[in-house]
């Protein structure tokens, strides 16, 4: 008897941590233009956008959560994992499929964030939790703290702002906007119109095209701005730095603006101009590079 | 010398830039002549009060929106004065123009929209440079001053939810741009007719203002 109940316990501990991973698997309705929110603390979020008019929600809830809360409607649905206040074992894992044209929001404090296969507009606010997205919206707003964010393809809208993350954004287009504080910005491809970089300390590197009438803005304190532009490059740039150098390319060479102060400008024409180039620092070097 | 000469170098000469011979000139030439010595004051006096702009005006600490837009466009000037006392003069007033934008601005900013708006009661009044009375300066500087006051409290009340790595990344960040507005405004101060100087002093208060804005707004971390 005593080595049944041995049993017992063994086999009730061993089958503890599936029950404490509990799964799942929900479907809810959604109109293809409906909006949908996902809040989840710790752990990941996964949105992939596909063609059906539904919701699909799969995965595991962390061993102290709560309950996972669907609320909502057809045109707008809530997806929220409650958690007690200073609990342990949080990490929910959550895929949630959605119609790819449907507004989706998603808030987390530390989930890292998966963005596939959609094309709606797209909003992202978390603290520390990686942001990747790998298709492209057609708005997209990602806000962190410490968060790095990864966007493979930019929306004809797109906002990112971290405080240390560090911002990667490849074929980008339309528009974009990128503030950081410390967190490093590279820029790779695409086909922008208007693009605004600001950074406090961190670094900015643009490797693109400068859209012929587009308007570029790059500004940093002490962080350095790296431009890798095409050689045939047609814009009229505005440079300016208070003690930082000016490495330039393919103009001329910058001067000094004022006999009391180190402060650098250069204003150019490159080709036959027509677009807008306007980087700004206050420490931080200025580099232009030819490709 | 006549009075036209005179005038037309008065900028140069206040500037330390002529010639010994040139200067023997004006000054026997000021000796004389009433109208041109009051013409050398006035523009004393002007040069001294755009030298006080940048010291007498406080860090922002709230956010105004696209400040540099409503900023004069940058114009490069050698030296400390232009080669003209028109061309100085119109330098002159767009650099306080600009400075003046840049508070009325900010106080429309914060009186359309930001959660830090705070009335003028509570300000800490900052001195008012002579000659920009009625610029809307001091209400503008006024509302300014509050906010950046709020602003400072509620990011002290928030310091205790932030995690040590974001506060670090704050504070070293706000030390950057602290650093910035000194020297520019040290700069200023020898070359106060520099716009692009001032537009660098006018960024950098705005990128402080977002810094405190958004460091008080961030979520609780701990």
């Amino acid at each position: 008897m005593r080595r049944m109940a041995t049993y017992a316990v063994m086999f009730l501990m061993a089958a503890a941590p599936a029950w404490a991973q509990r799964q799942v698997d929900e479907v809810r309705s959604l109109d293809p233009d409906g909006r949908v929110s996902v809040s989840n603390l710790a752990g990941s979020v996964t949105v992939v956008g596909w063609s059906d008019a539904r919701v699909q929600i799969t995965g595991t809830l962390g061993k102290n959560v709560e309950d996972l809360q669907i609320e909502g409607d057809a045109r707008e649905l809530s997806i929220e994992v409650d958690v007690p206040k200073h609990a342990d074992d949080l990490d929910t894992e959550l895929v949630v499929r959605v119609p790819a044209t449907a507004r989706v929001e998603i808030e987390t404090v530390s989930a890292t964030v998966s963005i596939e296969e959609m094309t709606g507009p797209i909003d992202v606010e978390t603290i520390s939790g990686w942001v990747k997205t790998s298709s492209r919206p057609s708005e997209l707003s990602i806000e962190t703290v410490s968060g790095d964010i990864t966007v493979a393809e930019a929306a004809r809208r797109t906002d990112l702002s971290s405080v240390s993350g560090r911002v990667s954004v490849q074929q980008a287009m339309g528009r974009l906007d990128v503030e950081t504080v410390s967190g490093g910005v590279r820029v790779t491809g695409g086909d922008l119109e208007y693009a605004s970089f600001e950074t406090v300390s961190g670094d900015i590197s643009y490797a693109g095209a400068i859209a012929d009438g587009g308007e570029f803005e790059f500004e940093s304190m002490s962080g350095t701005i790296s431009l890798e532009l095409p050689a045939a490059v047609s814009a009229d740039f505005d440079v300016s730095t208070f003690s930082g150098d000016i490495d330039n390319d393919i103009g001329p060479r910058p001067r000094r603006t004022s006999q009391y102060t180190s402060e650098e400008e250069l204003s150019f024409t490159a080709g036959s101009g027509g677009s807008d180039v306007t980087i700004s620092s206050f420490s931080g070097s200025v580099k232009i590079r030819a490709r | 010398m006549t009075c036209d000469e005179l005038r037309r170098r008065l900028d140069d000469y206040l500037d330390g830039a002529l010639q010994a011979e040139e200067r023997t000139d004006i000054e026997a030439h000021l000796a004389d002549c009433a109208a041109c010595r009051a013409e050398l004051d006035e523009l004393e006096g002007l040069v001294r009060r755009l030298g006080d702009l940048p010291e007498a005006i406080e860090p922002p600490r709230d956010l105004w929106p696209d400040i540099s837009s409503r900023l004069a466009p940058p114009v490069v000037v050698a030296g400390r004065f232009g080669s003209s006392a028109r061309r100085w003069m119109a330098v002159a007033a767009s650099v306080a123009a600009a400075l003046a934008a840049l508070l009325v601005a900010y106080s429309t900013g914060l009186q359309h929209g930001s959660e830090e708006a705070v009335t003028a009661r509570e300000a800490t009044p900052l001195a008012v440079p002579a000659g920009l009375e009625d610029t809307g300066f001091a209400e503008a500087e006024a509302e300014f001053s509050a906010a950046r006051d709020r602003l400072l409290a509620t990011l002290a009340e928030r310091r205790d939810s932030m995690s040590p790595e974001t506060l670090r990344v704050v504070d070293d960040n706000l030390r950057v741009i602290d650093e910035a507005i000194e020297r520019i405004s040290s700069a200023l101060v020898d070359d106060p007719l520099n716009p692009r100087l001032a537009n660098q002093l006018a960024s950098a208060y705005r990128r402080q203002i977002e810094l405190l804005q958004r460091a008080s707004r961030l979520p609780a971390e701990t």
